[in-house]
């Protein structure tokens, strides 16, 4: 007799969790959906979100912490110390620039956004920014070029790299990346109107109205970008023309 | 549609007039059938999204991407016919019309409204079940002429499946003609005239409701239907027969499979839930027609829906439920119906 | 007639790309049309060097790459990589780090065990559980991408605490997650766990004997599936584990055989449920303080000596053997996968075996290719 009750307790058991579970799957078709319908509508980054790397130039005292710090030896740095009679400044926290900085490159390609080089840097030049579209239709369109200040003239900048970086990244990139692209477009993170119990849509761009602080880097970096940009202009006449292709690619 | 015809032209026109009469019923099956499975397409995307918490198509045309199935016929029709240079090449391209044959010829005689039918055969269930059984001889096809080891599993299982699973459904559809005493559709609807509780589900407590189900699994199965869909289990073997191919044949065996769907569940609304009327009396001002499709709309939902809920079963599991489970209980379907008919004097 | 018939063994090729492997894996079968004689394994797809860069970056370098081995559980290995090197150099690390260490690993637990709950889900042929197990983990990746930065690859846990504190109304957040995940796995009970459908696919299937799993070296959900009550957490406990109430689910044959697929991926659900437990604890006596060590400076550098630890991952035991040189790099970073040794076991358990069975085999060992090639 337990075949036949076996048998009779399979067709109930079917039965029963096949309808359990066409409930659970009914009441999720009366939910709203949970879908942010990117790109029209974009979440705000929370503000320790590590996105592209910025190093605001002016504030880099050379000191080469990230360089030794980065796992995959992304970051390319060429310094040569200043002479008895240069004075190059202070940065924001008031420490002395004691070297010139020739060449600041970051290859964003290489980079595995693991947040060691920012740690270790002192002035907190370099930061991780909320800029997530990082793609470009170019393969050398991510090459970060942060220096501004150009070498004297019969420095060999080749040896020095050697030299100064474990591994030296190569120069066959051309042209910088657009740094206002780092930014993210104005406008783009329109709040909608979300549903449910948990605000999946809101939840995040709520977050950040309430303590009303916008990233810090995404806030600065759009001002202060444009300036390094405007002085590389006449040094490569290139630069306009090539940085409009890494930034349709990254802003669009 | 013959008598139709006939008053019409009040008397017996010439042949050439009901060929003409013919061609254009088939053309407004088709097209019939084109629009219907771009709906059922569209709407089994947006019921998986919203059963999945998301949104399915939302872009295209506007309003919940409605036009998303149109745009994608548009792009299967531009693909490039490739056909592998060691498949059997007649085979392969015959296979997928004769699947979507399989589906289109039972359309003939589905009856949509009280006179709205193109043949009204007397032996209607009978031709449906032989016609449907085309669907075996076409998969068998494109999973041998493929050339493709992947592609002969998935139609070695699907010819397996639909095969066996016949049984069922046609001993659930001969208890029905039993009771009803003629093979013709549209005298099985009518005999389920009035209100509701007239419909043979409810009429034929217990065995008709199980009856139902028995007709309703196996037409999930007969369909390729989760929890059904072995032969082309997208986790396992890529695609199962249709791996092969692309563009407007991949279409046609698409198109198929949700004409299919939609054919046994027009049947399962006439045999069981009352074909095109509405239960309520009151309301039959609503046409046939729109009533019909409505049920039998219901019945694919809630396929769609088993489709988002359950996994699936493995081919020897699938078998076994078919044989020792549906065949019997169809038997006893079957055996319980006669019973009653001779207690109730209706033999 | 019959004589003439030629029947052969078919060899077949799942994989490298394929829907239900879990990652890069090729598994090379001979079957007799759905019944498998045999199924090797292929692996090495992924393999990235791993070990031999551990070799020539330093301590604190390492740590990102500890994070892509195992990526669903990126939080758990960190870990277990820094639990190894502050035991060679006997680093004490801070209350409050502990409790930090404490929150993440469990929350990443939940997050890697969703992940193997929706993808076996999907190799069944349900589509609906992936999406909902997705949707409980967007939540937990927000709650890591508003700590730490990032969302798969942390690098957050570190040699001698973490990263950096926690920010405001971050437990709070973790409170609510909670609320809201637990009458979840009563859902996902409902629609996959005791479906009659599913039980049959996986109940009885891929039965691994306790006496074998210990041999292959089979640890986490996977040895206890066959019923053997061993966890690191209670048995060898590290960090501060021995501070909490959990208890260790294990298999019972409920629905089969034990040590049936349905046992182990059940005691991965029933994990999800001791894992709010302790997180719940956790999140009532976390204590104040500094999050990092104080003596772990700019380098790391531990003595000359060696030392293999263990942790308990989400897929089983995570051996990390760290020869030290005195200096600020390690000579040998030997890892010892879980996934590894689970996926040594396959071959056994597949003769005989149906092909769709594979499938369910495969799945119920939740591997990561990235952890088995490295």
């Amino acid at each position: 007799m337990s075949a036949l009750g076996s048998y009779f307790r399979n067709i109930y058991e079917a039965i029963s969790t096949v309808f359990i579970g066409m409930r659970v799957t009914m009441k999720y078709l009366k939910s709203p959906a949970i879908t942010l319908q990117y790109p029209k509508e974009r979440m705000v980054m929370f503000e320790r979100f590590r996105g592209l790397l910025h190093n605001r130039i002016e504030d880099c005292i050379g000191c080469g912490q990230c360089v030794r710090a980065c796992p995959v030896d992304c970051i390319t740095m060429v310094t040569v110390k200043v002479g008895k009679d240069e004075d190059l400044g202070l940065t924001r926290d008031g420490t002395p620039k004691k070297l010139h900085v020739y060449q600041f490159d970051i290859d964003t390609l290489k980079c595995m956004w693991c947040n060691l080089c920012t740690e270790v840097c002192p002035t907190e030049c370099l930061l991780m920014t909320g800029q997530y579209e990082v793609s470009s239709y170019q393969r050398d369109g991510w090459n970060l070029r942060f220096a501004i200040e150009p070498p004297p003239p019969g420095f060999n900048m080749e040896e020095a790299r050697i030299k100064q970086n474990r591994i030296a990244n190569p120069v066959s990139y051309a042209g910088p990346a657009d740094p206002a692209s780092l930014a993210i477009p104005e406008g783009s993170h329109r709040p909608i109107s979300g549903a449910g119990e948990f605000d999946w849509r809101n939840h995040r761009v709520a977050e950040l109205a309430k303590t009303a602080k916008p990233h810090a880097a995404a806030a600065k970096a759009p001002t202060e970008a444009k300036a390094p940009a405007e002085t590389k202009a006449p040094a490569e006449a290139t630069a306009p023309a090539e940085a409009q292709a890494p930034a349709e690619g990254g802003g669009a | 549609m013959q008598s139709w015809i006939d008053q019409l032209f009040g008397g017996t026109p010439g042949a050439l007039v009901y060929l003409t009469f013919m061609l254009g019923a088939c053309a407004a099956t088709l097209a019939l059938i084109a629009v219907l499975g771009m709906f059922l397409i569209w709407l089994e995307r947006k019921v998986a999204g919203h059963m999945q918490s998301r949104v399915g198509p939302i872009e295209v045309g506007g309003w919940h991407g409605w036009a998303q199935s149109i745009a994608d016929g548009f792009k299967l029709f531009l693909k490039e016919d490739v056909i592998p240079s060691a498949a059997d090449q007649l085979l392969f391209k015959m296979a997928p019309f004769l699947v979507f044959a399989g589906s289109f010829a039972a359309f003939a005689v589905l009856p949509w409204g009280g006179k709205v039918v193109i043949a009204d055969l007397n032996i209607g269930i009978f031709y449906i079940l032989a016609v449907t059984s085309l669907v075996v001889v076409g998969i068998l096809m494109a999973g041998w002429s493929s050339n493709n080891k992947w592609a002969l599993f998935g139609a070695m299982r699907g010819v397996a499946q639909i095969v066996s699973y016949e049984l069922p459904a046609a001993l659930s559809l001969v208890a029905i003609v039993m009771w009803v005493g003629s093979m013709n559709l549209g005298d099985i609807v009518r005999s389920q005239a009035g209100w509701f509780w007239n419909w043979h589900v409810v009429q034929g407590f217990p065995f008709f409701t199980i009856g139902a189900f028995i007709y309703y699994i196996s037409a999930l199965a007969e369909t390729n239907r989760v929890p059904f869909d072995i032969p082309e289990a997208e986790s396992e073997l890529v695609a199962g027969y249709h791996t092969e191919y692309s563009g407007i044949r991949f279409a046609m065996f698409f198109l198929a499979e949700y004409a299919n769907m939609f054919l046994v569940s027009a049947i399962a609304t006439i045999a069981y839930f009352g074909g095109w009327y509405t239960g309520l009396p009151f309301l039959d001002f609503i046409p046939g027609p729109i009533v019909f499709v409505t049920k039998s709309l219901l019945l694919v939902f809630v396929m769609m829906w088993l489709r988002w809920t359950l996994p699936r079963l493995r081919v020897d599991q699938l078998m076994n439920m078919c044989w020792k489970y549906m065949i019997p209980i169809a038997f006893f379907n079957m055996i319980g119906i006669g019973v009653v008919m001779l207690l109730r004097g209706r033999a | 007639m019959a004589g003439n018939l030629r029947t052969e063994e078919m060899i077949l090729n799942m994989g490298p790309q394929h829907p239900s492997t879990h990652g890069v894996l090729r598994l090379q079968l001979v079957t007799d049309g759905e019944i498998v004689s045999e199924a090797e394994p292929h692996i090495g797809y992924l393999h990235r060097c791993a070990e031999k860069i551990g070799e020539n970056v330093n301590y604190q370098q390492f740590v990102p790459y500890t994070d892509r081995m195992d990526y669903l559980a990126g939080m758990n290995c960190n870990h277990a990589y820094a639990y190894a090197v502050e035991r060679l150099m006997g680093l004490a690390v801070p209350e409050r780090a502990e409790y930090i260490r404490i929150l993440v690993l469990e929350l990443n637990r939940i997050a890697s065990h969703l992940v193997a709950f929706g993808t076996y889900g999907l190799d069944i042929g349900a589509f609906t559980p992936f999406f909902y197990a997705f949707r409980e983990r967007e939540r937990i990746l927000d709650l890591f991408e508003e700590l730490c930065g990032a969302r798969l690859t942390y690098n957050y846990v570190r040699i001698g605490g973490v990263m950096i504190d926690l920010p405001a109304g971050w437990l709070k957040k973790v409170e609510q997650f909670l609320d809201y995940f637990a009458p979840k796995i009563k859902e996902y009970d409902e629609l996959l766990s005791y479906n009659k459908i599913f039980i049959k696919r996986t109940a009885s299937i891929g039965v691994m004997p306790a006496d074998a799993a210990i041999a292959y070296g089979v640890t986490g959900p996977n040895l206890r599936g066959s019923g053997v009550q061993w966890d690191l957490r209670k048995d060898e406990p590290y960090s501060i584990y021995d501070r909490f109430q959990f208890e260790v689910p294990i298999g019972r044959g409920e629905m089969g055989t034990l040590g049936d697929c349905w046992d182990r991926y059940m005691v991965r659900i029933r994990e999800m449920k001791e894992s709010v437990k302790i997180l719940r604890q956790a999140l009532a006596t976390i204590p104040e303080g500094p999050v990092l060590a104080e003596e772990v400076g700019k380098s790391v550098k531990p003595p000359a000596s060696e030392l293999y630890t263990r942790v308990e991952n989400p897929r089983g035991e995570l051996g990390f053997w760290v020869v030290a040189s005195g200096k600020d790099t390690a000579i040998r970073c030997k890892v010892r996968a879980p996934s590894f040794c689970s996926m040594s076991i396959f071959k056994e358990l597949s003769r005989g075996a149906m092909i769709a069975d594979l499938v369910a085999i495969v799945g119920s060992f939740d591997i990561v290719l990235g952890e088995i090639d490295r």
